[in-house]
């Protein structure tokens, strides 16, 4: 078990460095425009991303269940299913760059888990018997969070290209983003992907044996329904690109803090 | 071993006098035959666009690299005062051993051209190279010598900034499109007045994929022309404000004294377009297009001086890149002829 320890923990701390090299690489792609910089940047994602897996399979044989309890781990697992989403968006709407904005972002929350504890020191006896509708409903759960947080980032892409063209300023960061229209459509499908994960892993939470109780629910809920009114409102009065990045920036504040709140309850 | 370069150019020659050295594609292998027989070169390429006609060669035989260059100049001279040219001087300019490696290299990397940094050059060098090279009229040192144009001129283009942003209205225009609706495949472009900056700059969208073109002008029968010409349809003037909200980009250069867009008919517009985009270029002088526009949401509105101001800066930062650029020609020339000799 002690080995299962260090090799978490190394795993870890090899994901931070990859991710953070990943954002230095990052930031040199959008100042300088290397346009070298961009299969690097993907690889050292990749390599982060994998090196993370291994810490949560050998944090998952410590824990003898899925690595999601505390809230350094729950970080793990959040940026973990943000470069899962990432490698599986990004490339489906060819926005390489959504990698440039997501590495800083997933680097400070590894970062933050790491600090935080995130590698258990003494093994925890295993759930006797492993639910599997829980495993799924917290799994679910967090990785519809990872896609809200993409949503953030390609909210984040489009208001920044929306003010280069609006300003006029033709600069390197504007050659190096993707359109508007590409970063809007990411930004909706993005949100339906989270609020629909979401409804998959508020849905499950019903048939646990072990009822999670109200407060972890209405939690969640006010998540759901905070993104579910943005999609309502969308549908109906169709709102301009601009202000639903705006919106879903401001609600993102929402996922954080009932992350912070489920974390410690 | 001779390594030369004899040419002729748009900077030391009028277009009327370039054209008389222009070698066709279809006459490419004979003037390769002749040039190669009456100057004993070993191997010859012909570099012919609308800016340069360029002839470089390799000898072993020849005794001095001085020799080789004036046998390629006397042919030239021969073919152009041939063709009756009144031209009483022909500006030859001549580059020999590193010299010439290092102008191909310039040519290549887009140095030496009209539009610094452009790219056309280098598809034009290839095929050039590509009619020498299947006329066996390339051997070791040019096909050494023409590869090695290639990486540096790949290298050029990757490692610095020759060629980053748009140079000409055009070309912004088509930039800014493409940073709006990313591929223009699918754009649907309306022409306000059919004046010749509209058809250059519908040019430049078609070139990049924008097919749904629709004129509007008040003389029908240029609207007609015009359409006809980009393969699009013409419309009334006066009903263009309802096609709009099935228009992605809409390209004004009438000739009107008053604004022809203005906030009302747009806003009604955007209330029908669905949350897509709207892409509003003036290119009138005055303005077509109120500027109160540019205050509506989802609405991006570019008058000419901002696509001047635009090309010209993009044209600055170019000529600020020929100082990395030339250091990267003369390793890559240096390191080229040490390998050669």
């Amino acid at each position: 078990m002690a080995i299962s320890a260090n090799l978490a923990s190394t795993f870890l701390c090899g994901a931070v460095l990859c991710f953070l090299a990943a954002t230095a690489l990052a930031i040199v792609e959008l100042t300088r425009g290397n346009r070298h910089a961009r299969t690097p940047t993907l690889l050292l994602m990749a390599t982060g991303f994998v090196l993370q897996t291994l810490y949560l399979h050998y944090q998952g044989e410590m824990r003898g269940r899925c690595p999601i309890t505390t809230l350094p781990e729950i970080l793990i697992f959040l940026s973990w299913s943000t470069v899962l989403l990432y490698f599986m968006v990004g490339q489906a709407f060819h926005l390489s760059l959504l990698g440039v904005f997501t590495a800083p972002l997933v680097a400070g929350f590894t970062l933050i888990g790491l600090a935080g504890g995130a590698v258990t020191k003494i093994p925890t006896p295993p759930l006797n018997p492993v639910d599997p509708w829980l495993e799924a409903h917290a799994s679910v759960s967090i990785i519809s969070y990872g896609a809200f947080t993409l949503a953030t980032v390609a909210a984040t892409m489009f208001l920044v290209q929306h003010k280069l063209l609006k300003s006029r300023k033709l600069t390197q960061l504007f050659y190096n983003l993707p359109s508007v229209n590409y970063l809007a459509k990411a930004l909706k499908r993005l949100i339906v992907t989270g609020f629909a994960l979401l409804s998959i892993g508020i849905a499950t939470a019903f048939l646990l044996h072990t009822f999670p109780g109200w407060s972890k629910i209405l939690l969640a809920s006010s998540v759901w329904l905070a993104y579910g009114a943005l999609l309502l409102v969308d549908r109906c009065r169709r709102m301009s690109p601009r202000d639903l990045a705006r919106a879903s920036l401001w609600l993102f504040a929402l996922p954080i803090i009932t992350l912070g709140l489920l974390g410690r309850s | 071993m001779s390594l030369v370069c004899v040419g002729i150019n748009h900077q030391l020659a009028p277009v009327d006098l370039r054209e008389r050295f222009a070698v066709p594609e279809h006459s490419v292998a004979d003037v390769l035959e002749r040039i190669r027989e009456s100057s004993q070169l070993e191997e010859c390429v012909v570099v012919s666009t609308c800016n340069r006609v360029e002839f470089y060669a390799s000898a072993d035989t020849t005794p001095t690299v001085g020799n080789c260059t004036e046998k390629i100049a006397g042919f030239v001279r021969e073919n152009v005062s041939a063709q009756g040219s009144t031209h009483t001087e022909i500006p030859l300019y001549t580059h020999e051993g590193i010299n010439a490696a290092r102008h191909l290299f310039r040519v290549a990397s887009g140095l030496d051209s009209m539009v610094l940094g452009e790219t056309e050059i280098f598809g034009q060098l290839k095929r050039a190279y590509h009619l020498a090279q299947r006329q066996g009229a390339t051997r070791g040192a040019l096909n050494r010598l023409f590869q090695s144009a290639f990486r540096v001129g790949k290298r050029v283009r990757s490692e610095t900034d020759i060629q980053r942003g748009a140079t000409s209205v055009g070309s912004v225009a088509v930039d800014l499109a493409e940073k709006i609706f990313g591929n223009l495949d699918a754009c649907r472009v309306l022409i306000l007045g059919a004046g010749e900056i509209s058809r250059t700059t519908t040019k430049s969208l078609a070139s990049r994929g924008v097919q749904d073109i629709t004129v509007a002008n008040r003389s029908i029968e240029k609207a007609l022309e015009l359409a006809s010409a980009m393969g699009g349809r013409a419309l009334a003037f006066n009903d263009w404000s309802n096609c709009l909200n099935s228009i992605d980009i809409v390209l004004s250069s009438t000739s009107a004294a008053q604004y022809v867009v203005t906030p009302e008919a747009i806003r009604a517009a955007m209330a029908r377009r669905k949350g897509n985009p709207l892409f509003l270029i003036d290119l009138a002088v005055p303005r077509d297009i109120d500027p109160a526009i540019e205050t509506l949401d989802n609405v991006y509105l570019y008058d000419i001086d901002a696509l001047q101001s635009t090309a010209s800066r993009a044209r600055k930062l170019r000529e600020r890149q020929i100082a990395i650029c030339e250091q990267v020609i003369e390793e890559e020339a240096r390191d080229f002829f040490r390998r050669l000799s």
